[in-house]
């Protein structure tokens, strides 16, 4: 039987699928469109992933929290109650206040259930950067690995996922502030896709500009190819809002040039998505530690 | 309200106009939002999350202990936004600190708010100064009141209040990114919108109905962003342009070109002119766009009086390239060369055409050109049509490499309205689906329209 139990959140973008087969449970955020509030669920059983985005293109504008106390609380008991602890994989904390959260619960929690333990780590990435994280823990959790043991590693590894991504368009990122580059970089300029990584604070990052959408997927090859290490041992992962083609573009120009064993294709949860905005596509790769820091968003 | 204990029924009014005063002055808050990210949701995240703790409380409830308990667990449970998280903590702490006390005296109050601050600080991974943990803690540091005895709570809440506001004033000392926005901390308005309601209780004035205010406060703007300061800000890169036209000059203002130089009606300033915008800027290299092959030789004239070391000139040949240029600035990059190497990148691919009135019948360049007709030219004259649109189609067809292309932003002139250059996009864009079209209004005088075709 397993030691500790996985936990991630919403911003993880695992399918159920992928869920299951890792053993990995979420917590989940919430959305609000329309002053009503939904939980961010990634089997999109509220709002298909298609509605969703369709949403977003009509203008309406989606507000995200962070997991709320109570979803934490109930999830960390129930496994705690099964006398397992917790290992609980978050978002970046620049991007949400869950981590923050997550530490203040457990402690509370400890006062229930003495001797028990919960690591909350900050994964300083989203998407299937986080996700690589809880499916590596699951990895090591299956070597006989206890929960600090894990939770250290994976502090150790963090920063080496790289997160190559570029939006349809930047008023997502900028209306919820959630991507650091000066006001400069965001001039009334048309045709410029900006390419965003996760920096090593883990906010978003827009480190550079292309410009015109057929030079995308060339710039996305070459930072990858810049930036992973031994890509024969790995999966690449590549996340998409609604923008299947671009992704399977970026995934075939990708893998023509680069060895990876193999590729996953995703579609971004709600939280990630209403942040990012529809047509936003995402790539991850183990590689080079990220060591580059944006200034203040 | 003369008070020199509070009751459970006396927090409960005092909690209820704490939130009215916020949700008044909610929209104010949200404005102010820039940190940790300006989503512009602070004052709404407070007022619901301190809602969520009056409606978790029973008003008829006489003991002062358990009204802080039960509105402390009604904010855990609605705490919304990080905000709303920290706010939710500090009740928490607040509620702790009061204990099981049926009647609360001002120094118990004391000490609740001090384990208040304590608990918020807990709240967050990393505390940061100069946010609305500073406020929570400064308000009650005060020498004033930890030095003084209180025998009534109007006094102080007054001290209270006079603490918040200096400390709140004193956030953009505190936190850069709120002197850079020219605001004080969001978070920490919102809790002295909360006290002031409080203490407006305390004084009898409960706030009835729902209007809102929605204009800052002159004080809660740092001086030099109320009043825009001219001050010469010391900056790594400047740009510096050459314009001319009303509505291309302020496009340029607007993106950051930090001198634009008014080429006038000939469009042909003289090397003073550029001079002058040089000493007009302090930083440490300046980055020219003459925008104009004519006036290239000036600004480097103009550059070699100056400090030829310093300023460099990118050889825009038309405002079209000059907004190129400018659409790749990323003032981040380590050097100047880096920047001017993404500036430059793209510039030999920029074709730059425009839409004018034929003064004169002529044949030019094959083209029958009638005067009065609208004539469609890049570096020649490529198209003619007493039609706007066919001028401007004949034209893209007669381009070599439209098919290179992706981006075309179409700058619309002073006779032109936007439903005209939307409409002619539309046009465009049917005959060439994979290109991406932007639209600006640029009010030039002699062109109906410039296209930066890139």
């Amino acid at each position: 039987m397993a030691s500790f139990a996985i936990l991630t959140d919403s911003t993880s973008d695992l399918s159920p699928d992928l869920l299951e087969k890792y053993n990995i449970d979420y917590c989940p955020m919430n959305y609000t469109m329309d002053d009503k509030e939904y939980p961010a669920l990634l089997d999109w059983s509220i709002h298909s992933a298609k509605e969703f985005y369709d949403f977003m293109r009509k203008g309406i504008i989606i507000k995200t929290t962070q997991v709320p106390v109570p979803v934490f609380e109930k999830k960390f008991e129930e496994y705690l109650s099964q006398g397992l602890d917790i290992l609980y994989v978050a978002c970046s904390s620049a991007l949400s206040g869950s981590y923050a959260t997550s530490l203040n619960v457990a402690k509370d929690m400890m006062v229930k259930f003495p001797g028990r333990k919960i690591r909350c780590v900050d994964s300083l990435i989203s998407s299937f950067g986080e996700a690589n994280l809880a499916i590596v823990a699951y990895e090591e959790r299956n070597k006989g690995k206890d929960v600090d043991e894990v939770a250290d590693y994976l502090e150790s590894i963090r920063l080496t996922r790289n997160q190559f991504a570029t939006v349809d368009d930047l008023e997502y990122l900028k209306r919820c502030g959630r991507v650091s580059a000066t006001s400069a970089f965001f001039g009334n300029f048309f045709g410029i896709h900006p390419l965003i990584i996760s920096d090593k604070i883990g906010q978003n990052y827009a480190i550079r500009k292309i410009k015109g959408a057929k030079n995308v997927v060339p710039e996305m090859v070459e930072a990858v190819k810049a930036a992973v290490i031994n890509p024969e041992d790995q999966t690449l992962y590549i996340s998409h809002a609604d923008n299947a083609e671009l992704a399977i573009a970026a995934r075939d120009a990708i893998m023509a040039e680069v060895p990876f064993k193999d590729s996953h294709l995703g579609i971004i949860g709600p939280i990630v998505g209403a942040s990012v905005g529809p047509g936003t596509i995402s790539i991850y790769v183990i590689g080079k530690e990220v060591t580059v820091e944006g200034g203040a968003s | 309200m003369d008070a020199a204990v509070l009751t459970g029924e006396d927090l409960y009014s005092l909690f209820t106009n704490g939130y009215r005063n916020l949700k008044q002055n909610a929209s104010i808050v949200d404005a102010l939002n820039v940190f940790p990210i300006p989503d512009g949701d602070t004052g709404k995240n407070m007022s619901m999350t301190w809602l969520g703790g009056i409606e978790n409380t029973d008003k008829e409830e006489k003991s002062a202990g358990k009204v802080a308990k039960s509105f402390s667990k009604g904010t855990l449970l609605s705490a919304r936004g990080n905000s709303g998280v920290i706010l939710s903590q500090f009740v928490r702490g607040f509620s702790q600190g009061i204990k099981e006390l049926d009647e609360v005296t001002p120094p118990d109050f004391i000490l609740a708010m001090e384990n208040a601050s304590k608990k918020a600080y807990a709240a967050v991974a990393i505390p940061t100064e100069g946010t609305m943990l500073t406020v929570m803690r400064e308000c009650i540091e005060s020498p004033e009141i930890q030095n003084s005895e209180y025998d009534e709570f109007n006094s102080l809440f007054t001290d209270i209040i006079k603490g918040m506001k200096k400390s709140l004033l004193n956030t953009p000392n505190l936190l850069p990114c709120l002197a850079e926005a020219g605001v004080v901390d969001s978070g920490g308005a919102g809790l002295l919108y909360l006290f002031e309601g409080m203490s407006m209780a305390l004084q009898g004035h409960m706030i009835e109905g729902d209007e809102e205010n929605t204009e800052t406060p002159d004080e809660f703007f740092t001086p030099d962003s109320k009043r825009k300061v001219n001050r010469k800000k010391h900056v790594k890169y400047a740009i510096v342009a050459a314009a001319s036209g009303e509505g291309m000059i302020e496009y340029f203002k607007n993106e950051g070109v930090l001198a634009v130089i008014d080429g006038g009606q000939t469009n042909n300033p003289s090397a003073k002119a550029f001079v002058d915008a040089f000493y007009s800027v302090d930083a440490d290299h300046i980055i020219v766009l003459p925008n104009d092959g004519n006036i290239i030789l000036t600004a480097k004239q103009a550059a070699n009086i100056f400090d030829p070391e310093k300023v460099h000139v990118i050889e825009t040949k038309s405002m079209a390239e000059g907004y190129s240029a400018m659409s790749m600035v990323d003032y981040s990059l380590p050097t100047v060369e880096d920047l001017i190497h993404e500036m430059t990148h793209y510039l030999p691919n920029v074709t730059t055409g425009y839409i004018t009135t034929a003064t004169r019948d002529a044949n030019i360049n094959g083209v029958d050109v009638k005067e009065g007709a609208y004539v469609g030219l890049t570096d020649d004259i490529l198209s003619c049509d007493t039609d706007i649109t066919n001028a401007t189609v004949k034209m893209f067809e007669a381009l070599p490499d439209i098919d290179d292309k992706q981006v075309v932003t179409i700058f619309y002139g002073k006779d032109v309205t936007e439903a005209d250059a939307l409409a002619l996009g539309d046009v465009l864009q049917e005959k060439y689906p994979l290109l991406e079209f932007g639209y600006i209004c640029g009010n030039m005088d002699v062109y109906a329209y410039m296209f930066a075709i890139e």
